[in-house]
């Protein structure tokens, strides 16, 4: 032993624990800021950390979050706070946090220097998000507006139908090929797979079942045996002819339910040729997108950025398996080498919170006006695949006059297929003054002074549902000065909007990126729809009822040879399949008949030798 | 000037009464050491050890230091070997995922591919390291030690500047 040695060693590990010591609060401070910042995108700050060895807890004198949208003030700033990390899982780097209470929570306080960050680069949005926000902006535009000029509007329907390329008929064309194809493919089968010559055959063999002209017990197991042969030579056939009759009416499904579709063909040919003529559309769901689809569009768009980042930094179990398996790394920098992960018995995330409790007021100087804030959220955590259980809020604000907010939601990135989930409840909001889409006689503003709102929303994967009630009352609303006009058009929509002092609104954004459905009704489209279509120049009216007419003239004589066809798929290739089954249906009655018989004069003769038997016995015994 | 002083110090060693087994001892460990990526909980260990007995700390310096460079130069042949050993030997599966849930785990970097096969090749030549160590000082101290001295080549090399800067340094420490 060295005792110098010895001293050194003791030296070494003072001067390192003591260091740790010394810097582990503002490192583990500005690594919680640093972590938080790219989260939020604006400066979070956190004052007086302290990190103790001893229980290994934390505690904070306040934490700021920065709004982003407003960097002068807070999304909320909190009071003093204490929690404790678990120890073992700090060796692997994981920090697992069972619960945090933040008792003094306030909400948009003000900032006593600017939150912004310098600016970063820019990522593109990943696909999911562009494809989203570029089918909800296309929706949007493509809605009718209100024209002058639609009063005075003349559609020649004759050359308008001449240049469109009407997509049903091809399509009925197409779909009639496939039927026709689909038959003789059947037919085919059908003849190859036919067994008249089997049955013909079997059904000699089973004439020659007569059990009355078959002597001896021998004879007559050997005629059952055989029958037990044909018995399993017809159910060959019959199982082989049940597998052919299903897979046969699945397709006679398929064409049945695809003839089904050809109405919204022809109503998906007729929108198209109403878009190509420019002809206004002024059915309810319209007027509804028109006046308030882009600002719920709008509040769509704002809320996917969100989600974008949540997916990011709780990525779902697939990206986490990407990492897991990546196999084995081709030349990693020197002295790095690569790790590999074997499954953990008590496998925990990097990152965890298990749960926050929340709880705080604003504003307290003025009791009358104390904005409540009170709610938790359970499993924060950076591997929600490892974690196994999503994210869960639920938070309740409300103001002593009524005014209350609930949101409730869940974040399951558990699966492969991400899912947001939450629902927003208030009630006897003010609104105040929102600000419309400027168009063409149609209200630049509306202003309502109490609300009830209800907001669902979800986006699973891609697939997204959106859906808004919202009840205001009183309303009021205002028209831009600039697009004011003295037309009928104008003291129409200036008629019904001046009249409603109440608002109902219904909204909802669902499907695919791809194939999005934006649905918007309110109280006002019907009253509005209905009076712009009696003011619609009578030569609109016509051509719509017009084009109608014509397409649906055009598209009859194909829909008739359609349905003729999978008519003729149903009598001939149903038929011949049903026609073979009753056969072999009647062959195997048939030989169940023979096979009773047979049974039978086995038993009977059994029976005869046995009294026969007994009868020499008695003989036998008697001399 | 350490880099000067360092090697001043390794002649001293050689040629010094100390014993061969403590130098030799003080040479495996570096080895060990200077062999695998530093910061393992291992490596720490084996130099506590070295830094609380008396094995030749100079020896083992020289030897974290040199063996760093072979280390550099075959860092592609331990991550091949620790790769296999790690991830495709199906029987070792267990025992590793069992190590793998010790609470210490994580210091010692097992799992790492280089580590591992940085260790391996370490444990394996460290018994042979020492030996040969050990016989060389010997042989060195015996034999060549004093023939160098005489030799044709040394007196040649003595004229060169380069041997007089050693002979130099080597006199800043042992001249007095």
């Amino acid at each position: 032993m060295r005792p110098k040695g010895l001293i050194a060693l003791a030296v070494i590990v003072l001067l390192v624990a003591g260091l740790a010591y010394l810097l582990s609060d503002r490192f583990i401070e500005s690594s919680l800021e640093s972590a938080g910042e790219s989260m939020v995108g604006a400066k979070v700050e956190i004052d007086n950390l302290n990190f103790s060895l001893v229980g290994l807890s934390i505690s904070l004198d306040r934490l700021q979050v920065t709004n982003p949208n407003d960097t002068w003030k807070n999304l909320f700033e909190t009071g003093k706070m204490a929690f404790d990390m678990e120890a073992a899982p700090l060796a692997r780097k994981k920090v697992i946090i069972n619960n945090i209470t933040i008792a003094d929570i306030r909400v948009g306080t003000k900032r006593a220097t600017d939150g912004a960050l310098p600016p970063r680069p820019q990522e593109p949005p990943p696909e999911w998000m562009q494809n989203i926000t570029a089918n909800l902006k296309q929706k949007v535009e493509a809605l009718p507006a209100l024209d002058p000029n639609m009063l005075k509007q003349k559609i020649n329907v004759d050359s308008l139908m001449a240049f469109f390329d009407i997509q049903s008929v091809k399509r009925l064309e197409a779909f009639k090929l496939t039927v026709d194809s689909t038959q003789q493919r059947w037919r085919a089968t059908i003849a190859e797979f036919d067994p008249k010559e089997e049955l013909a055959r079997i059904e000699t063999q089973i004439n020659e079942l007569r059990a009355q002209e078959i002597k001896g017990v021998e004879n007559l197991v050997s005629a059952l045996d055989k029958s037990k042969r044909i018995y399993d030579t017809l159910n060959g056939f019959k199982k082989d002819l049940e597998h052919k009759k299903n897979s046969a009416t699945q397709d006679f499904k398929q064409f049945t339910s695809t003839i089904a579709s050809v109405d919204n063909w022809i109503a998906d040919d007729f929108n198209a040729v109403k878009s190509k003529a420019n002809l206004p559309d002024f059915s309810p769901q319209n007027i509804g997108a028109m006046i308030f689809g882009k600002n719920i569009v709008d509040q769509i768009i704002n809320l996917l950025p969100y989600i974008d980042t949540v997916r990011e930094y709780m990525p779902a179990a697939q990206k986490l398996q990407q990492f897991a398996s990546a196999g084995k790394v081709e030349n990693p920098p020197r002295f790095e080498g690569q790790d590999i992960d074997f499954p953990l018995q008590e496998a925990k995330p990097k990152f965890l919170i298990e749960e926050i409790f929340i709880s705080g007021a604003t504003n307290q100087q003025d009791t009358s006006r104390v904005f409540r804030l009170a709610g938790k959220v359970t499993g924060i955590t950076s591997q929600p695949a490892v974690y196994g259980k999503p994210l869960n809020f639920q938070l309740d604000a409300r103001l002593p006059n009524a005014n209350a907010y609930q949101l409730t939601g869940e974040i399951d990135h558990t699966t492969e297929t991400p899912a947001e989930r939450f629902q927003i409840k208030a009630s006897g909001i003010p609104l105040g003054d929102i600000k419309l889409p400027e168009r063409p006689y149609l209200p630049s503003r509306i202003d309502a002074q109490r609300a009830d709102v209800v907001i669902r929303f979800s986006l699973v994967g891609q697939q997204i549902d959106f859906q808004l009630g919202l009840e205001a009352r009183p309303v009021s609303f205002g028209f831009a000065e600039h697009l004011k006009r003295d037309d009928i058009i104008s003291r129409i929509t200036s008629g019904v909007f001046h009249s409603i002092d109440q608002l109902n609104l219904s909204a909802r954004v669902s499907g695919a990126p791809d194939n999005l459905r934006l649905h918007i009704g309110s109280n006002i489209d019907n009253v509005l729809a209905e009076r712009m279509k009696g003011a619609l120049g009578e030569s609109v009216k016509a051509a719509q009822a017009e084009i109608e007419k014509r397409l649906h003239a055009l598209v009859a004589p194909k829909k008739q040879e359609a349905l003729a066809a999978v008519s003729k798929f149903e009598n001939q290739i149903l038929g011949e399949i049903t026609a073979i089954e009753s056969g072999i249906n009647s062959k195997l009655a048939f030989l169940d008949d023979k096979k009773k018989e047979l049974e039978n004069k086995i038993k009977a003769e059994k029976e005869k030798g046995l009294k026969e038997a007994g009868k020499k016995l008695k003989d036998l015994i008697k001399n | 000037m350490f880099f000067l002083q360092f090697i001043s110090k390794l002649i001293k060693v050689l040629r010094s009464g100390e014993s061969p087994g403590l130098i030799a001892g003080g040479f495996a460990m570096g080895f060990v050491i200077g062999l695998s990526p530093f910061w393992t909980l291992q490596n720490v260990l084996i130099l506590a050890a070295a830094i609380l007995t008396k094995v030749n700390l100079a020896a083992v310096f020289f030897a974290i230091f040199l063996f760093s460079f072979v280390a550099f130069i075959f860092d592609p042949v331990f991550h091949n070997l620790g790769f296999y050993v790690l991830a495709q030997i199906e029987n070792l599966r267990a025992l590793w995922t069992a190590m793998y849930n010790w609470p210490i785990a994580p210091f010692t970097r097992f799992n790492n591919t280089v580590v591992m096969g940085s260790l391996l090749i370490a444990l394996i030549l460290a018994a042979p390291v020492y030996f040969l160590t050990k016989k060389g000082i010997i042989a060195y101290r015996n034999r060549w030690a004093a023939k160098l001295e005489q030799s044709k080549f040394m007196k040649a090399l003595k004229g060169n500047i380069l041997v007089k800067w050693y002979i130099k340094i080597r006199d800043l420490e042992f001249g007095s």
